[in-house]
């Protein structure tokens, strides 16, 4: 390896470390600077909190395990609503690529669809279902499913021509041209989609859980709003940060690997 | 010798809101096999749309197509198609989309593997098997797509402008390279090109079509006396011969 070669790489890797140093400095520096804003008085602690308090309150509700219900409630879900989205979506693009006169029929609609403000359909949808998890899970679908369909068909739609024709040389037919061709050419657009849909999820579970629920992080968030106990709140979304962070890498390590085998 | 593909006074247009688009008109000839036919013309004179009416993909407005003495819809197992893209699926190694015909036509045997991978060892690409297509050359990746042609063994193919993607300098190496390949192989061979030149290098006989809608100028037969045996594309476009058909074929062309 030349001089040169060494400096550049040290160099490189100076860069880096510096990177990963300032982002921990960042974040240990917001969380000195408001515990000492609590403390000292600048900010009533009652009111925002503070990284000691929370701390406290985590503390309290892992040992009476509450905690725990709220976030396996939540992610349980969030997962759910994921897994309907991703069938149904996928299901869906499926069913209008395959019938041209359909996706002509339903475009308009789903563009209405997927640009209505979602959490509007919330309350309708929980007098429907009822103060239950069913109508959460309907809301955290309905967040995300318009989108994932139209995304997904256009991807499919998308399929260079080129290479159906080259299909269509070979005698393939729409099953075959379906699962060598357009599924394969659109697995990367799915996967991107996964990650916004899990983000989404979780939103549309929150909205849920702040109009109809008796347990999970957004409960937990609104029934303390309401007494004005800030702690468990500034907790819940700590926790939610926590969980969609794990949930994102996760799909990251899922398309790493789709990489991989594909 | 009775020819292998025949073509009877077809007729094409395309349809779309704006009105109808004549574009073949009348077009009738015959194949022999083994030879190299290149058909050249204006562009959107119809030449891309010969090949897919004689592969199957298109049915023609009126007359007919045979192959092999039945007609072309019911003959496309006998049609190799070459793209003008390569059209590799990225996802897969070299040696899968090779193979992609095959699977697809449901006749992926042992022995036709074999075959493939003889291929893939006698043009180059033995070594690049397990590798993306992204990590190939642009000749490289033809050569991959001619073998995913050959592999279905095709008794005629259809070469549209499959060297127009490509660099001048490569295009005459790859033109040299597929010319070899469907020679060894002894396979009846069509190519569409607008590019006078290519077609006078490799083909045996020249078909120059009118502009749109496409109709048969002249038949032009392709002979390089000086050159016997050592005829390749290249040496061809050397050749003493070569100016004069140019000529020819270019006075067809813009009359």
């Amino acid at each position: 390896m030349s001089e040169q070669q060494k400096i550049y790489l040290k160099k490189q890797k100076r860069y880096k470390t510096t990177i990963t140093l300032l982002r921990f400095l960042l974040f240990a520096g917001f969380l000195i600077l408001w515990e000492a804003a609590a403390r000292l008085g600048w900010i009533e602690a009652f009111i925002f909190s503070s990284p000691t308090r929370i701390a406290k309150c985590f503390y309290k509700m892992v040992m009476d395990g509450s905690i725990f219900k709220h976030t396996a409630i939540t992610l349980g879900e969030t997962f759910l609503s994921f897994g309907i989205i991703i069938v149904f979506g996928i299901g869906a693009a499926l069913l209008l690529w395959l019938y041209t006169p359909l996706s002509d029929v339903l475009e308009p609609y789903l563009v209405v669809l997927n640009s209505l403000p979602k959490s509007a359909l919330a309350p309708m949808l929980i007098v429907w279902l009822g103060n239950n998890a069913k109508a959460i899970i309907v809301t955290a679908v309905s967040v995300a499913i318009f989108g994932t369909v139209l995304n997904i068909y256009t991807s499919f739609a998308d399929t260079d021509p080129d290479k159906i024709k080259l299909m269509k040389t070979f005698g393939g037919n729409r099953f075959q041209i379906l699962t060598k061709l357009v599924l394969p050419a659109s697995l990367n657009t799915i996967i991107s989609n996964m990650k916004v849909n899990i983000g989404l999820c979780l939103v549309g579970v929150i909205i849920g859980e702040f109009l109809a629920a008796r347990a999970g992080l957004g409960y937990l968030i609104i029934y303390n709003s309401q007494i004005f106990s800030m702690d468990p709140i500034a907790m819940s979304i700590i926790i939610l940060c926590i969980i969609s962070i794990i949930l994102f890498k996760i799909i990251d390590l899922l398309q790493k690997i789709a990489k991989k085998l594909s | 010798m009775n020819p292998i593909l025949s073509v009877k006074n077809v007729n094409y247009s395309y349809h779309t809101q704006d009105g109808e688009t004549p574009a073949l008109s009348n077009i009738s000839f015959d194949i022999m096999p083994g030879s190299f036919t290149c058909i050249v013309g204006p562009s959107g004179c119809g030449k891309s749309t010969l090949l897919s009416l004689i592969s199957g993909l298109l049915a023609p407005d009126e007359g007919e197509i045979y192959i092999k003495g039945s007609p072309a819809a019911d003959s496309a197992m006998h049609i190799g198609y070459m793209l003008q893209k390569d059209s590799l699926f990225e996802w897969r190694s070299v040696y899968k989309n090779v193979l992609l015909g095959l699977e697809t036509r449901k006749s992926c045997t042992p022995e036709k593997k074999e075959l493939v991978n003889q291929m893939l060892d006698t043009y180059g690409l033995g070594n690049f098997k397990n590798v993306k297509p992204s990590q190939l050359s642009g000749g490289m990746r033809q050569r991959a797509a001619i073998i995913r042609t050959l592999a279905l063994e095709p008794d005629i193919l259809l070469l549209d402008e499959p060297f127009s993607a490509l660099d001048y300098q490569t295009r005459l190496e790859v033109s040299d390279d597929i010319y070899r390949i469907l020679k060894e192989q002894d396979k009846t061979a069509i190519l569409v090109t607008h590019d006078i030149s290519e077609a006078i290098a490799m083909g045996d006989r020249v078909i120059v079509l009118s502009a749109r809608p496409g109709h048969i100028n002249k038949i032009i037969d392709i002979n390089f006396d000086s050159l016997k045996e050592d005829r390749t594309p290249f040496s061809a476009r050397s050749s003493p011969e070569f100016p004069d058909y140019f000529n020819m074929i270019w006075k067809e062309l813009v009359q």
